[in-house]
C-alpha cells in the first residue's frame, strides 16, 4: 500500500474508548483554559505597570512576571495541546487503552499541583526568579524569597516535569497500540512505524493502514521530551537538595545548558502536538487529502534528533571557553536544519488550503490565521537562530514579541480552533455562536499581532527584557501597547462567554431561526465580513497605537540620552525625598539605592544594609565606599575623590538615628 | 537604531510582506468563483513539488548561514586583542569597573565576570544604542572585545535577569579621545 492510495481514517467506533478521550479531553480544557486566563490578566499587569498606569513594586512586577510566564507558557499552552492530544488521537482511530488512561490522569493531576505550586510560591511567597529561573539566582534572592520557598518552587516545577514524562509515556503506550495496526510485534518496530517510517520503508514498517500524519508529531515530541525532561528534573531534585542543604551546589554553566536541554524542546511541546491539529483538521475543511510527501517522513526524522541538538541557540552569548562556543556555533546549522520541519508542514497545508473547498468558520478561520502567524514569528525566529543577528537581540524585547507571537498566535490560535471545531463533539451541542467566535478570533489575531509587532521594534530599538521599568525613551510605543492589550483581553471574554454557553447547552437566536426554518444557516463569515472587521480593526488599532503614542511622547521630557542612567537612581526619581545636594546626586546617579534602603533620598533597596538611622560617621562612610567591603564594590574608579567626600557626608548626615 | 538591528527590521519587514503576499493569495483561492481542485490528481503533483521547495528552504537556510557565520562574535570574529584591558565584574546589583583610561579607536578587551548570579553586560553608547554583549557567568570568565570609535560616556547595561534591581543595574565608564 502506498502513502498515496488511502482514505482518511476513520475513528475507531467503540463508543467507550472514546467517552475516556472525551472526558480527558475535557479536562485538560477547562484546567487550562482557566489558568489561561489567570495567566492573561498577569501579562495584562505587567504591561500596565511598565506603561505607569500604576506602578507595581519591583518585587510584585518580578514575582508576576515569574508566575505568568510558567503560567501562560506550560500551565496554559503546554497543557491544553497535552489535552487536545487525547481527542487528535481518539478522533484518528487511537484508544487510549487502560495504560494510556491512567498514565493521562496522572498527567493531569500533577500538572494542576505543580501550576498551583508555583502560583503560591510566586504570588503567595514572592519567588521572583523568572520562569527559566536561572541557576543560582533561586539562592540569591537579595532578600526577596528564602531557599525554603526555593524549595517549594522546585518541587513545583518537578511536579509539571513529571506531568510532561507521564504525557510522553501515555501517548507512546497509545501510538504503539491497537491503534497503529501494526504487523509487526516488536516495540521499536513500533515506535519507527509511528514516526512515519513506514512512508519511506513500508515493507520494514508494515501497518494495516498508513500512519495519520498527526501522530507523528506526537511520537516525536513524546520521545524528546522525556529526554529532554529528565536532567532537568535532577536539577530541580539537586536545587530541592541544596536549599536544606546549602553545601551542595552546581555549576552555572553547566545548570544553564541543562535547563536549555529542556528550554528548548519544551517550546515544541507546544508546537509539535499543535501541528498534529493541523494535520488533522486543515485537510477535513479542505476537504481534500493532507498535500504530503514522503519527505514529510524524513522531515520529521530531522525533527526528533535536530530538537534535543539545538539547546546552545539560547546561550549564544555564553561562550566563556572554546568548547561552548563550538557547541553554540554547530548549533546553529542544526537550528536552521530545524525549520525545515516547519517549512514542510507550513508547504502542505497551505496548499492543502490552496484553492480547496475551504469551509470558512470561526474554527477554520483560526487553522489559517494561526498558520499566517507561524509563518511571520518562524521567520522572527529565524533572526534569533543567527548568532550574528542574535547578538543584537539577545535579551531584549524582540525575543518576547517572537514568542509572544508563535505562543499566543500560532498555538494559542490553534487552541482556539480545536475549541471552536472540537467543542460540539466534545460536548454532544451545537457550538453557542459561530459569529461570536469568528469576532474573537479575528480581534485576538490583529490585537496580538501588534503587540507583538510593538515588543519587536522595543527590542530592535535596544529595550532590555524583564525590565520592571523600561527607559523612558521608550514610553510611547509602551503606552501604545495598553490598548491593543485591551481589546485582546476583551476579546477573550468573547471566548469563554462562547465556551461557557456551548457548555450549558444553550443557542443564539440565530441558530434557533434557522433550525425552526430548516435551512442551513448563511455563511457567517463571508469574505466581504471578514475583510471589513480586518480593516476595521487595523484602523482602530492605528488610532489607539497612535493616541497612545502621542501620549506618550507628550509626557516624555526628560532627554532620551539619559534613558537607562535614569533608572539606576531608582524609585527616588518620582518619588523625591528630600532637598536636592550634591551628595544625594551622587547616591541616587551611583546606584547607591539599588542596594541600600534611605529613606531621605527614597531608596528602598535590600541587598545591603537599611542605612536608615544606622549612625555612621563620615570617614567610615568615605572608606567603604571608595575600598568596598563584602559583596559591596568599591567605587574609588568610579567616582571621584570629590564625589565620595559628598556621598559620604550626605549618609552620614541622613542616617543620623 | 544599532545598524545590525535597523539592517534585521529592513530584511523581516521585506520578507514578511512577501509571505502577506503568499498568504493572500491562499486566502483568496479559496473564495474565488474558479471550479475547486479535486482530490486525485493534484494532490499526487503538489506533494511531489514539496520535494522541490524543501530543496528551495535548504538552499535559502544555506545562504543565509554562509553569509552571516563570519560575523559571529567570537572565535575567529573575536576581533584583535588591544593593549588596553578592562576588568569587569558583576554583583547584585552594580558593575565593579577596574579600568584605567581608555581611549577611542584601540581595541578594548574586557574580562567579564560575575561575582554571584548570571548577569548580562551589554554596553550602549550614550544615546541608548546598544554596541554589544556577553553573558557574565559566575565562575566562568568571559573575554570579550571591542574597539570604541568615538570618545564619550558609554553605559553598562545588565541584559540578563538577576533579581528585583535587574533594572537598575547600570553603570557609566568614559572613552577619551586618542
Amino acid at each position: 500500500m502506498s502513502a498515496h492510495d488511502f482514505a482518511p481514517a476513520e475513528p475507531v467506533a467503540d463508543p467507550a474508548e472514546r467517552a475516556v478521550a472525551r472526558r480527558l479531553t475535557m479536562w485538560y480544557l477547562v484546567a487550562s483554559t482557566a489558568i489561561f486566563l489567570v495567566a492573561g490578566i498577569l501579562g495584562a499587569v505587567l504591561r500596565g505597570s511598565q506603561a505607569d498606569i500604576y506602578r507595581l513594586g519591583d518585587d510584585a512586577w518580578y514575582a508576576v512576571m515569574t508566575a505568568h510566564g510558567l503560567g501562560a507558557f506550560v500551565g496554559w499552552g503546554a497543557f491544553a495541546v497535552m489535552g487536545f492530544s487525547w481527542w487528535v488521537m481518539s478522533e484518528v482511530g487511537f484508544p487510549m487503552g487502560r495504560a494510556g488512561a491512567r498514565l493521562a490522569w496522572a498527567a493531569f493531576w500533577l500538572m494542576v499541583a505543580g501550576v498551583a505550586g508555583v502560583v503560591v510560591t510566586t504570588l503567595g511567597f514572592g519567588f521572583g526568579g523568572s520562569w527559566v529561573f536561572l541557576y543560582p539566582l533561586p539562592f540569591n534572592s537579595a532578600g526577596q524569597w528564602g531557599d525554603a520557598t526555593t524549595a517549594v518552587f522546585s518541587a513545583s516545577v518537578l511536579l509539571a516535569g513529571l506531568s510532561i514524562i507521564a504525557w510522553c509515556l501515555a501517548v507512546l503506550v497509545v501510538v504503539t497500540g491497537p491503534g497503529l495496526r501494526s504487523r509487526s510485534g516488536s516495540a521499536w518496530n513500533r515506535l519507527g512505524a509511528a514516526m512515519g517510517f513506514g512512508f519511506l520503508a513500508p515493507r520494514r514498517f508494515p501497518t494495516e493502514r498508513p500512519v495519520p500524519y498527526s501522530v507523528i508529531p506526537l511520537t516525536v515530541i513524546a520521545i524528546d521530551m522525556i529526554i529532554a525532561t529528565l536532567p532537568l528534573a535532577v536539577l530541580l531534585v539537586v536545587m530541592i537538595v541544596q536549599a536544606i542543604e546549602p553545601g551542595v551546589s552546581v555549576d552555572p554553566l553547566l545548570a544553564k545548558n541543562v535547563l536549555w536541554w529542556f528550554g528548548h524542546p519544551v517550546v515544541y511541546l507546544l508546537l509539535f502536538p499543535a501541528v498534529a491539529i493541523y494535520y488533522l483538521l486543515v485537510p477535513r475543511y479542505a476537504q481534500r487529502r493532507l498535500v504530503a510527501g514522503d519527505i514529510i517522513a524524513v522531515g520529521w526524522t530531522i525533527a526528533v534528533i535536530a530538537n534535543v541538538l539545538v539547546w546552545a541557540h539560547h546561550m549564544y552569548m555564553d561562550y566563556p571557553n572554546g568548547i561552548q562556543a563550538a557547541i553554540n556555533t554547530a548549533m546553529e546549522p542544526m537550528t536552521f536544519s530545524l525549520t525545515l520541519v516547519s517549512a514542510l508542514s507550513l508547504y502542505s497545508l497551505l496548499f492543502t488550503m490552496f484553492r480547496s473547498r475551504w469551509v470558512w468558520n470561526a474554527a477554520t478561520t483560526a487553522l489559517f490565521l494561526g498558520i499566517v502567524s507561524w509563518l511571520l514569528s518562524g521567520l522572527s525566529g529565524v533572526v534569533n537562530a543567527t548568532i550574528s543577528f542574535n547578538a543584537f537581540v539577545h535579551n531584549t524585547l524582540w525575543v518576547v514579541g517572537h514568542f509572544h507571537h508563535m505562543a499566543l498566535l500560532n498555538i494559542g490560535l490553534v487552541i482556539f480552533a480545536a475549541v471552536y471545531a472540537f467543542l460540539p463533539k466534545l460536548t454532544g451541542r451545537a457550538l453557542y455562536s459561530d459569529r461570536l467566535g469568528s469576532w474573537h478570533i479575528w480581534l485576538t489575531f490583529w490585537a496580538g499581532t501588534a503587540n507583538s509587532v510593538i515588543w519587536l521594534i522595543q527590542g530592535l530599538d535596544g529595550a532590555p527584557r524583564r525590565f520592571a521599568v523600561l527607559p523612558r525613551g521608550y514610553d510611547g510605543l509602551t503606552a501604545a501597547s495598553v490598548p491593543v492589550i485591551a481589546v485582546l483581553a476583551l476579546a477573550q471574554l468573547l471566548f469563554v462567554w462562547n465556551m461557557v454557553q456551548t457548555i450549558r447547552g444553550r443557542t443564539t437566536a440565530a441558530a434557533r431561526r434557522e433550525a425552526l426554518a430548516g435551512v442551513t444557516r448563511p455563511r457567517p463569515t463571508s469574505a466581504a465580513l471578514q475583510g471589513g472587521v480586518a480593516v476595521l480593526t487595523i484602523a482602530l488599532l492605528g488610532a489607539m497605537g497612535a493616541a497612545g503614542w502621542a501620549a506618550g511622547r507628550a509626557g516624555d521630557e526628560a532627554p532620551r540620552a539619559s534613558g537607562f542612567a535614569a533608572l539606576a537612581a531608582g524609585p527616588a526619581v518620582s518619588e523625591p525625598g528630600g532637598p536636592p545636594s550634591p551628595g544625594r546626586e551622587v547616591f541616587l546617579s551611583a546606584g547607591c539605592g539599588g542596594c541600600h534602603t534611605l529613606s531621605a533620598a527614597g531608596t528602598t533597596g535590600t541587598v545591603g544594609p537599611a542605612l536608615d538611622g544606622a549612625g555612621l560617621a563620615q570617614p567610615a562612610v568615605a572608606d567603604v565606599v571608595a575600598n568596598g567591603r563584602g559583596a559591596m564594590p568599591a567605587f574609588a574608579g568610579r567616582l571621584s575623590p570629590a564625589e565620595i567626600r559628598a556621598v559620604a557626608a550626605y549618609v552620614a548626615e541622613s542616617s543620623r538615628p | 537604531m544599532n545598524p545590525t538591528a535597523l539592517a534585521i527590521a529592513i530584511a523581516y519587514a521585506a520578507v514578511c510582506l512577501v509571505a502577506a503576499v503568499v498568504l493572500l493569495v491562499v486566502w483568496r483561492s479559496t473564495v474565488s468563483p474558479r471550479p475547486r481542485r479535486q482530490d486525485t490528481t493534484d494532490t499526487a503533483r503538489l506533494a511531489r513539488g514539496e520535494k522541490a521547495w524543501f530543496a528551495i528552504a535548504v538552499a535559502a537556510l544555506g545562504v543565509l548561514l554562509l553569509a552571516t557565520i563570519p560575523f559571529i562574535p567570537y572565535g575567529r570574529g573575536a576581533g584583535s586583542p588591544g593593549d588596553q584591558t578592562v576588568r569587569v565584574e558583576g554583583v547584585q546589583f552594580a558593575w565593579v569597573l577596574d579600568a584605567g583610561r581608555l581611549v577611542a579607536g584601540r581595541p578594548v578587551t574586557f574580562d567579564v565576570r560575575s561575582r554571584d548570579v548570571n548577569h548580562g553586560f551589554a554596553v550602549y553608547n550614550s544615546d541608548d544604542v546598544m554596541l554589544f554583549q556577553v553573558q557574565a557567568i559566575p565562575d566562568h570568565p568571559h573575554e570579550v572585545r571591542y574597539t570604541f570609535r568615538k570618545p564619550g560616556t558609554y553605559q553598562i547595561v545588565c541584559l540578563e535577569f538577576c533579581g528585583v534591581n535587574h533594572h537598575r543595574m547600570i553603570s557609566t565608564f568614559e572613552v577619551e579621545p586618542r
